[in-house]
């Protein structure tokens, strides 16, 4: 039941990149803020088509500008040799636009996080694992028909019923040496 | 004497568990990385996602650095063959001012000032990778125009006084290029109308205020060779910034090596430690296998 919880809220906190994705939307913006090689003045287009709701958004992300030219390198206004609004962009790199961390920070908390519970995870199937091999050992003990347990017994009753035999033969020479007085014959 | 019942089981468990070992250094070996999935080291994982960022960032910015290098490389060039042309006019005026020469010579000259004055408005002109490199922003559009139909003919600027920079990973701006007007038209030193000036001056066949507009061209020399410097220093930095960015780019990679490559002699050392149990355990399983206790009581 606990591990259950734990499941279901480590879930919930990767679903939560869809509202992370909400905020990417800075990218967007940043487009829309300058100017591009083709004329356009604060009217670039969006880089990230722009989700519509917050389920499911992060997986619908993809890139919809196609033409390169529309990278809205220059301030508003400016002509194309400048670079301030791609300057602008590339700080978004150093802001804290997710979740109040920079987006590599929120990415490499993610991958620590992620990292952290796949190994918590493998060790705890580990240790689960021996628990029921060894809950299994128990139960088959006292009561399941246990390979092993009857292939040993078989053995073990194979060796007694060989032990058995080899009393019979031991006293049958006896026998055999009493009646024929001493004299060791054929003659069982 | 009670025997363990289970004895095949735990042993073949005890394979199982020496045999994954065995599977996983193996697999450090022949990668030579300590880890393949970010569970078996979610801190070094998270670190590489950090020190990758940083190495892609120095390396984006080596690679627009030679491009970065051409375009100042080629403004210096122009700027130079700009003083060349303008010292050439200077020697051409003050040829032109000595009273010496006659009417004709004087149309000699100016016709020959008017071709430093193309040449110069060419240079003014120069594109680097079909973008013009004295219109400030504007480099789409052709910087400087020439308009023959005044007397002296006028030149116009359709570029801007903006100054286009490029920022270093470690956040040094640098300075890409120097608005056309501030070279060429500018209002202390106008090189461009200093130059129809003269060609005005000595097209009637006198010296009009030529002495006057050649003061005003060797002011306008000293002008362009100081803006010059401007650009030679970025051409400097840029160097110095690519420079840095490299190193940190190598050193940051030797960080991840060390941060992700596996100790091959510890790992090799395990292996042997682990394909030792594992003989053991074979070897136990086998002997376990055979034979029984009397075959022992019989030897």
């Amino acid at each position: 039941m606990e591990i259950a919880t734990r499941l279901s809220n480590e879930i919930a906190r990767y679903l939560d990149l869809d509202t992370r994705e909400i905020q990417l939307t800075s990218a967007n913006m940043a487009n829309n803020a300058g100017a591009d090689l083709v004329g356009d003045n604060g009217n670039a287009g969006n880089i990230f088509n722009a989700p519509t709701q917050v389920a499911g958004s992060a997986h619908s992300l993809q890139v919809i500008l196609t033409n390169p030219d529309k990278i809205a390198a220059a301030g508003l206004g400016l002509g194309t040799g400048d670079g301030s609004n791609a300057l602008a962009a590339a700080n978004l790199a150093t802001q804290a636009i997710i979740g109040g961390q920079t987006p590599s920070n929120y990415y490499s908390n993610l991958v620590s996080t992620l990292g952290g519970t796949v190994s918590e995870a493998t060790t705890e199937n580990t240790a689960l694992s021996a628990s029921v091999t060894q809950l299994q050992s128990q139960r088959d003990a006292l009561s399941a028909v246990n390979l092993n347990e009857e292939a040993g017994n078989l053995e073990e009753f194979q060796r007694s019923y060989q032990a058995a035999s080899q009393v019979f033969t031991i006293l049958n020479s006896v026998y055999a040496s009493a009646l024929n007085l001493g004299v060791e014959t054929a003659v069982a | 004497m009670r025997v363990d019942p289970f004895y095949v089981v735990n042993l073949s468990s005890a394979l199982d568990q020496t045999q994954a070992t065995q599977q996983q250094l193996s697999q450090e070996l022949s990668s030579g990385r300590r880890f393949s999935a970010i569970g078996d080291d979610p801190v070094a994982a998270a670190q590489n996602v950090q020190l990758l960022n940083q190495i892609q960032r120095d390396d984006s910015f080596t690679q627009i650095n030679s491009l970065t290098q051409g375009l100042l490389q080629v403004t210096d060039s122009a700027l130079g063959s700009v003083v060349t042309q303008l010292n050439q006019a200077v020697s051409l005026a003050t040829q032109a001012n000595n009273g010496t020469l006659n009417s004709s010579d004087l149309k000699a000259i100016s016709n020959q000032l008017a071709g430093v004055r193309d040449e110069v408005l060419s240079l003014a002109n120069t594109t680097y990778q079909g973008q013009y490199v004295f219109g400030g922003s504007q480099t789409g559009t052709t910087p400087f125009t020439l308009n023959n139909a005044t007397t002296p003919a006028t030149v116009t600027y359709n570029g801007d006084a903006n100054v286009n920079t490029l920022v270093s990973p470690n956040g040094q701006s640098i300075q890409l290029n120097l608005p056309g007007d501030q070279i060429f038209t500018s209002a202390t030193a106008n090189v461009l109308a200093t130059l129809n000036n003269l060609i005005a001056d000595y097209a009637s066949g006198g010296a009009g205020s030529g002495v006057a507009d050649t003061a005003a061209l060797s002011t306008a020399l000293n002008f362009v060779g100081q803006q010059r410097v401007t650009i030679d220093n970025s051409i400097n930095r840029l160097s110095a910034a690519s420079g840095a960015a490299t190193e940190e780019a190598t050193q940051l990679t030797v960080a991840q090596t060390n941060l992700v490559q596996a100790d091959i002699a510890s790992v090799s050392t395990q292996l042997a430690l682990t394909q030792s149990q594992q003989t053991a355990l074979i070897n136990v399983i086998s002997a376990l296998g055979q034979g029984s206790l009397f075959d022992h009581l019989q030897a």
